[in-house]
């Protein structure tokens, strides 16, 4: 007996084949003495395993044993939807940055039209003239070692 | 728990941060509505060689004025004509007379300058915008001009921010 007829035995037994291959393998089983042998084998191993398969039985009720699952996945889910800034630790340290910071900022904002560059120096600009009557007299000039600004007029 | 948590910590901070922005729009507000006043200090000052008229009620300028005056101009005698002493609120003119030819008329222009006319009997002759922050740090500012009424004089209207 070949490897191919054994395939076909098998397949016989599990009930795969067309009636008409079936008939001519329950043909060569009544007749072929091995082909029997293989038969009765496999039709053996079959019973054994769907008679002695191993139940395994759950020591806890259906809800229990689902919440065990349900609790060991819950950490797992709050974890990823929670941010690390915001655990205990981190969350207090930034309580105070945070705060500290708006101060400074808010000082910086309220000590620098003061003391600004660009402000400091429009404060110092050169004084602007204008003169309502055409004069080539007029004369404005300055003294730095003074600290003064003359505005020459000669039409008064 | 943690979610709670977090959730109240969110709540104290959006309180913390309109505290901020209400101490911010407060700070801000009042500042641009705090109205802008700056005293200041006009001197009529007469230049001369000659020295000081028996019946004069003029009075020499000295001290640093004098000093400053003697170094820039010509003159030897300067007499104080008359001095007065005044604020300027910004969004007000103030008009402030020195002599019968002479009047000065001052505004605040924005938070830096000064703007100051200068009138001849009634007419305008100059106009000036002096920085602020100059006169704060004890710029002088000096109209003047050669006296009509005697050759070889002149006149001054000395501007100062006076330190009290």
């Amino acid at each position: 007996m070949n490897e191919q007829t054994a395939w076909r035995l098998q397949a016989w037994l599990d009930g795969e084949l067309p009636s008409d291959e079936a008939a001519e393998v329950l043909r060569l089983v009544n007749a072929d003495r091995e082909a029997a042998a293989l038969v009765r084998e496999l039709k053996l191993t079959r019973a054994w395993l769907t008679g002695n398969e191993l139940r395994r039985v759950v020591p806890e009720s259906r809800e229990f044993y689902w919440s065990k699952i349900e609790r060991e996945l819950r950490p797992a889910v709050a974890t990823a939807a929670d941010p690390a800034p915001h655990s205990a630790g981190g969350w207090g340290w930034w309580r105070w940055v945070i705060p500290a910071t708006l101060a400074a900022a808010l000082a910086v904002f309220l000590w620098m039209p003061a003391s600004s560059p660009t402000r400091q120096n429009a404060g110092l600009a050169p004084a602007e003239v204008e003169n309502s009557q055409e004069d080539l007299g007029n004369i404005t000039f300055r003294s730095d070692s003074e600290q003064m600004t003359v505005y020459w007029v000669n039409n008064l | 728990m943690t979610n709670m948590n977090g959730r109240q910590g969110g709540g104290g901070w959006v309180r913390l941060v309109w505290f901020f922005g209400c101490v911010c729009a407060w700070v801000l507000g009042s500042a641009d509505t705090q109205a802008m006043e700056i005293k200041l200090q006009a001197q009529l000052i007469w230049g001369t060689n000659d020295e000081k008229p028996a019946r004069s009620e003029c009075k020499e300028v000295s001290g640093r004025l004098r000093e400053k005056l003697a170094r820039v101009f010509k003159w030897k005698n300067y007499f104080l004509i008359k001095e007065e002493t005044f604020t300027v609120k910004s969004g007000a003119e103030r008009r402030v007379k020195m002599s019968d030819k002479c009047t000065l008329e001052f505004q605040v222009v924005d938070d830096f300058t000064l703007e100051v006319q200068l009138f001849g009997e009634g007419t305008l002759l100059k106009t000036v915008r002096q920085p602020i922050q100059a006169l704060r740090q004890g710029e002088l500012a000096v109209l003047a001009g050669d006296a009509k009424d005697k050759l070889g004089d002149a006149w001054f209207v000395v501007l100062t921010m006076p330190r009290k």
